[in-house]
């Protein structure tokens, strides 16, 4: 699994080929290898994953370890790359 | 057991010690709010869903538990992410804890429901086959909406802390049950709420002999409406002098006579009464509306051990090293209390009788553990697991025909101080700051005071079947030590 995060810069995310990625449980489609945090959530929420656009995105890494992913971070994707998207919880 | 699927009603139990954590930390007396989430294991059973306290997540002030964007206050996205996945990987529901001021009543706000539609459905998405959900306390009530792995929600019913006294919490105080005039004496001591709540108990007596006889009755006439017997013997003639509710004709005696031919002894023990059908009579006899579930089989197996995952006490009164252990297990496992009755004759050489006991174990979850407390020996288990044929080849059995010296009065001390002791706690008599004990009781001592000895169990921190990190609150997510 790729561990790359950059800051969206010169090179355009999501131009490439298509990859099915995991978000919540969910498998969601999107063109990598290199998309933002945005697309990430973006993606999944058209394909119907019940989150908002600012839920807490985060990569889960194959050390255990999880890694937050920025709206405006790159990451390279592949198969095997696995999301958590979480809100905060509010309480009155 | 084939599983269950989840139903109504949704309960949650939660040991003592761990609602006592949480206790402290939500109500520390600054009148604020404060958060935590619980990872619980979830037991689908026919009498409803149990979500099992077995991990406390406390949110630290500032740092987890943070000034709301939508509300006042909220658990931060990476406090909640990590608990989720940490529930996913251990197979535990999820359920984010705050408090509320109040008392008896207490309910969500239209911000907490907002934040729930807005964020549970990740969480349930996440976690994949357990409740995602929220919790919200009072100081003596407890509300929750939980969001169920096949798309639905449900509400909690109430929790139940697994202490003494077993407290039961609801979001607002259930409605007075109605009187029944068959317990008009006795309800005048706890009250019609309490007698409401014997009648929707269901307690296991696992042993129907000595003991476990007197059990039953004391329990049937109590009121308690659903019994689980477990025992897997017949009656005999030696057991006739103690066995409530027991006939002769129950032992077939005319047949067993010594001086009848042997095939017509062995037809005789081979047709006696099984002691659960004696205790279900007995029960019935007690109490005309009890549902009696009478079991002649062993603990042990793994298929009867099942009956009990659903039981709100459990009543050990069985002798065997194996039926302790599992006993034992299902109490921390499945957060059940209970409580190990027994009565002993000790005989020294030349039959002389050297003590005389009988002993009360009360065992809550995660507290009063058989096994740390050095009460199931390893060896004797080891016993146990071998076959007739292999312990005489060792030779470490008596003669099997030599029967340990019983008495029905020793056998009545221990019943009935133990279901003295399920009577109080359950129906909320106990007074604040109770403290349980392991008691003996020695008729043969003469001065007072150590006729009856306390004893504080212990209870080790790295115990397998007590401790957070052995069974407590394992639920279905770790096997039974049965066969």
């Amino acid at each position: 699994m790729s561990s790359t995060v950059e800051q969206a810069d010169a090179q355009t995310p999501g131009k490439g080929h298509s990859v099915t990625i995991t978000v919540n449980n969910k498998a969601v489609e999107i063109t990598g290898p290199r998309v933002t945090g945005l697309q990430i959530k973006e993606a999944a929420i058209a394909q119907g994953v019940q989150i908002d656009l600012d839920f807490q995105l985060s990569q889960e890494l194959s050390s255990g370890e999880t890694r937050i992913v920025g709206d405006a971070d790159v990451v390279t994707v592949n198969k095997n790359s696995v999301f958590t998207a979480v809100a905060g919880d509010d309480n009155s | 057991m084939a599983p269950q699927p989840m139903t109504d009603p949704w309960t949650l139990r939660m040991p003592a010690a761990m609602a006592t954590t949480l206790r402290q930390h939500l109500f520390p007396g600054d009148g604020d709010e404060h958060g935590a989430v619980i990872g619980a294991s979830v037991v689908a059973t026919a009498r409803g869903t149990r979500l099992l306290a077995r991990r406390l997540y406390l949110a630290e002030d500032g740092v987890d538990y943070v000034p709301g964007q939508r509300g006042y206050r909220m658990l931060t996205a990476t406090f909640v992410r990590d608990r989720v996945r940490d529930c996913r990987s251990q197979g535990l529901a999820y359920l984010a804890v705050h408090c509320h001021g109040g008392t008896t009543h207490v309910g969500f706000s239209g911000t907490d429901l907002a934040s729930h539609e807005r964020g549970y459905p990740a969480l349930r998405d996440i976690l994949g086959s357990t409740p995602a959900g929220g919790l919200v306390f009072a100081t003596d009530a407890v509300a929750g909406d939980l969001w169920l792995p096949d798309g639905g929600r449900a509400e909690l019913e109430r929790a139940v802390i697994t202490g003494w006294p077993i407290k039961t919490l609801y979001p607002e105080p259930p409605p007075p049950p109605t009187s029944d005039p068959t317990y008009d004496r006795q309800s005048r001591v706890f009250g019609d709420r309490g007698q409401a709540i014997l009648a929707a108990q269901k307690v296991a007596v696992v042993g129907a002999g000595g003991a476990g006889s007197l059990i039953v009755e004391y329990l049937a006439r109590l009121g308690v409406g659903e019994l689980v017997i477990i025992d897997p013997d017949r009656v005999e003639e030696t057991n006739l002098p103690r066995l409530a509710g027991a006939r002769a004709c129950d032992a077939r005696t005319w047949l067993t006579d010594p001086a009848r031919p042997g095939w017509l002894q062995s037809l005789g023990h081979r047709y006696a009464t099984p002691k659960v059908r004696v205790a279900r009579r007995v029960a019935r006899q007690a109490n005309g509306r009890i549902h009696v579930h009478a079991l002649r089989a062993d603990v042990t197996q793994s298929t009867i051990a099942a009956n009990l995952v659903d039981c709100d006490y459990l009543f050990l009164a069985a002798d065997s090293m194996q039926a302790r252990l599992v006993v034992n297990a299902l109490i921390h496992q499945y957060l059940i209390p209970g409580v190990q009755v027994g009565a002993k004759v000790q005989v020294g050489p030349g039959g002389v009788v050297t003590d005389v006991f009988s002993v009360v174990r009360p065992l809550a979850p995660g507290f009063g553990c058989l096994w740390c407390n050095g009460l199931i020996s390893p060896a004797r288990l080891q016993d146990e697991a071998l076959t007739a044929e292999q312990l005489r080849q060792q030779r470490y059995v008596q003669d099997e025909a030599v029967h340990a010296p019983s008495v029905i009065s020793l056998n009545a001390v221990a019943s009935a101080h133990a279901v003295d002791d399920y009577l109080h706690t359950v129906t909320g008599l106990l007074p604040t700051g109770y403290e349980p004990r392991w008691r003996r009781f020695h008729p043969l001592v003469p001065t007072g005071p150590q006729r009856v000895r306390c004893d504080i169990p212990r209870a080790a921190a790295d115990c397998t079947e007590c401790s957070e990190t052995g069974r407590l609150g394992q639920g279905h997510n770790a096997p039974l030590p049965t066969k």
